[in-house]
Parts: structure tokens; sequence; C-alpha cells
């Protein structure tokens, strides 16, 4: 071994002036210092996910939806779920002018709490892939695993969508996998609804 | 030191790193020759088993592990506690040596002198798996920035600790599945799970982690994950923060820490 000439005391007092640099991600996080409650995890932000869903695309035209109370009723017959609010945030996405597919920002209720999401769905009216973008619930968090979001590449709005049929639940998030599947489950709708047949 | 150290560097010169990174791992191997309880002639065991008759000049690594540690079981009132090996030894998780020690001995039984010598005012084994491991990271860190790395990361174990511009995302095992918890640019997290060293005994599955009060193992599900500047401290607190739960907050403030209490079990 080594003989040290630096007594350890000096090296000590420098490598503790080294600062704490960390950012909590777990949205069960007990943190001293930071009161216990409400800790939301922003996972990414929207253009984060915009190129991660669509990778390469270089035009994301607003295309704003709002659902008349017909369309409304549509939707949630379609998808067997509650549609909150008539109006959705939606763009068109293309490359090189070629139309990619439509990008939707949307939330969903976890167990408690809202899980804002954003979807990609191709032009034949397929999932491309959804991206979690905020969870503020104490657990479930693991529904943002690329294993288990996979699982909807692909789903069109004549696919089950139901747990433990065509999506595999995950034990101790079973609220945060339903209302996600039930959220995906509405978009599909709403596209078949209000956008197909406006790609242009 | 029984388990895995991963080290990573980074800087302008690829001979630099590497040496660095030479430097580092000398470190962790100076650690572990010094202050290895299984080993039959690091300087540990030569002060386990004469302390008591005389005191023992040890390095000044080692003394500053027992300074830390002395500082640590203070503050805690005991939580932490080096002392706890006799117990260890007893249930067969730590090796038998030749010295007869008490198990009712303490950290207030170990006596720093001057000039870097040790005594003890009975027999009794320290074991300093709970703290050298964590030392031996900030010494690799520190041998990597005395090199003039611009960024580095040393993880022994689930001890960790990493400076840089970039920022690493920590996982921490629940079960089967990684799971992130934190963004740690620059510092150091500390990891204890009673899942990683989990020993059967007849009452059931055990964490290997000694409350000094009693004698007894934590029985906490999940894990427990403490940050803060230095893994000495980190790996240490993590024990505290196990043992006593939310309640050592003004402890964790006291040494700038941060603790994540994980009460999911797998």
């Amino acid at each position: 071994m080594v003989a040290r000439r630096v007594g350890a005391r000096r090296e000590y007092q420098d490598i503790e002036l080294m600062t704490l640099d960390i950012r909590w991600l777990a949205p069960a996080a007990i943190v001293a210092t930071v009161p216990a409650t409400a800790i939301a995890a922003q996972y990414m932000s929207v253009e984060q996910a915009r190129a991660l869903i669509f990778a390469g695309a270089d035009q994301f035209e607003p295309a704003p939806v709002s659902l008349t109370p017909e369309q409304v009723q549509r939707v949630q017959e379609l998808s067997n779920m509650r549609v909150r609010s008539p109006q959705q945030q939606v763009w068109r996405v293309s490359a090189g002018g070629k139309f990619l597919g439509w990008f939707i920002l949307d939330e969903v209720i976890g167990k408690h709490e809202l899980i804002n999401y954003a979807a990609g769905i191709n032009p034949d009216g397929a999932l491309r892939q959804f991206q979690i973008l905020e969870y503020r619930e104490a657990y479930g968090s693991q529904i943002r695993y690329v294993n288990w979001r996979d699982q909807f590449v692909g789903k069109r709005i004549d696919s089950p969508l139901q747990l433990d049929v065509d999506i595999v639940n995950i034990s101790g998030a079973t609220m945060s996998c339903q209302h996600m599947t039930g959220g995906i489950k509405r978009l599909l709708a709403l596209h078949a609804v209000a956008l197909r047949g406006t790609e242009r | 030191m029984g388990t895995l150290v991963q080290f990573a560097a980074g800087g302008a010169d690829d001979t630099a790193v590497s040496q660095a990174l030479d430097a580092a791992e000398r470190a962790v191997a100076q650690v572990d020759a010094l202050m290895s309880f299984h080993s039959e002639d690091s300087e540990l065991t030569r002060v386990n088993r004469l302390a008591h008759h005389a005191p023992q000049r040890v390095s000044a690594w080692t003394y500053a592990v027992l300074r830390r540690a002395q500082r640590l079981s203070e503050l805690s009132a005991g939580l932490f506690d080096v002392c706890v090996a006799p117990i260890l030894v007893r249930q067969g998780l730590l090796p038998r040596t030749g010295a007869v020690p008490s198990e009712q001995a303490n950290w207030r039984d170990i006596r720093l002198l001057p000039d870097q010598h040790v005594s003890f005012a009975r027999p009794l084994l320290i074991d300093l798996g709970g703290i050298a491991k964590g030392f031996a990271v900030d010494m690799a860190i520190h041998a990597l920035r005395r090199a003039g790395c611009t960024q580095g990361a040393i993880n022994a174990g689930g001890d960790l600790r990493r400076f840089g511009a970039h920022a690493e995302t920590i996982h921490l095992r629940r079960g089967d599945d990684l799971v992130p918890v934190a963004q740690l640019r620059c510092g150091a997290v500390a990891t204890s799970s009673p899942n990683w060293a989990k020993v059967q005994f007849s009452e059931g599955a055990l964490g290997h982690i000694l409350d000094p009060r009693n004698g007894e193992h934590w029985r906490g599900v999940g894990s427990v994950m403490v940050a803060t500047r230095t893994c000495v401290v980190a790996d240490a607190l993590t024990k505290v923060a196990a043992l006593a739960g939310p309640a050592c907050r003004s402890l964790l403030e006291r040494f700038g820490a941060q603790a994540y209490w994980d009460a999911v079990s797998q």
C-alpha cells in the first residue's frame, strides 16, 4: 500500500467543502427540512415529451379541440370513460411537411391527485406512445416505467384496453394503472370522434 | 470490503484520469486493509486485540474514522455505535476472534488519545462496517479530485458519492425493481435496506442493523437513504435514520443531511 504523506484531517476538511446538490424524485420522499406533504415529481417538460414521442418532428401546429355536447357523448360511449372537459390541447405534428400524427396533453386522476401526461397518436389512429409529465401520488409512479407504457403502443379504439385483459396491472398502483388506461382509451375515442378525417 | 466498488471519472486528459482511478482504487484498498474486521492483520484487528491492555497507535485514517464515529455516537445518543460487534459475533454475523469482549461495552469505552492513540476501558470489539465504507468512498473521491478530474463517481455497494457538472439518477431496489428516487449532482448518498443483507432467524427475516439500545435487529421494512456532503456521514446516518425514523430530523439537519424513508415493502 502507498504511504500517505498528507494527514487525513487535512484531506477531510478539503472534501467536506464540497456541497450537496440533490433533487429527490420519489413522490414518497420524507425529506428532513422539507415538510412531508404533497411532494410532486415532475418527470419531464412538454418539450421533452414531444421530442421523445415524435423524434425528428419539426412542426407542432396547435390544433385545439373543443368537443360539442354530442361529441362528448360519443367519446364517453366509445371509451366508457367520463369526459371531464370538452377542451383538449392537441397539436398536429409533421416532419418536413409529412404528417406524423397528433400530440395531445391530458390528465387523469390517479388515486387522489392528477397525473399529467402527453400522448402521441399515429395518423392511422394507433397509439404511438405516452409519457408521464407529472405525478403527485405517494405511490404508483411505476406507471411511468417504459415496459408498462410500452404495452399501449399500437393500441386502437377497438382494443380492449382493460387491466388484466390486455394491460398488465402493477400491484400497489392499481388505481393509477386503471385511470391511466382509461385516459388512453378516452384519447383514442377523442381521435375517432374529433380528429379522424382532419389530417389534411 | 466484501462489496463491489465501482469507479468512474472524467477529465481533460485520459492518462491523468486513468492514474486518478488507480489512486482511487488504492485508497479504497487501503481503507480495507486498515479497517477490515475480518482480516487477521488489519490495524483494526490489532486494536481490538490489544487496546484494552495498552494504547495502540493507529494510522491517521483509522483515527479519523474513529473520531467521526465517536462524534456520531455522541450526537445520536448512542444510536450509532461501533461497539455492537460482540452481539454480531455471537449471532454468527461476524467471525469469532480470540478476544472475549463485553457485550455491555459501548462507544464511551473507546478512548481517543493524543498522537493517534486508541485505548479501551474494557475488552471490546470495534466493527467499522457501518462507517468505513463511506470513508473509503470519500478518500477515493478525494484522490480523483486531487488528480484534477472534473467529474467522478464512486459506488461501494450502495454507498456512493459523486461530483461534476452532470446529475446522476439514484435508484433504490424495491423487490426486483429499481426505482429512481433522486438526481444527485454533487454529494453522497448511502442506503440501508434489510433486503440486502437479510439473515434468517427463527422469528423471521431480520435486517443487519443492530439497535445498540437493546441488541435487537432493526425490523423496519423498506429502505432508508441519507444524502449529505460526505459519504462517511451518510453511511453512518443511514443506521440512525433506520432506527430512529423521522424523529432524528434535528440530527440530520445538524449534518446538513436529508433522509428518505422508503416505506414500501417489496
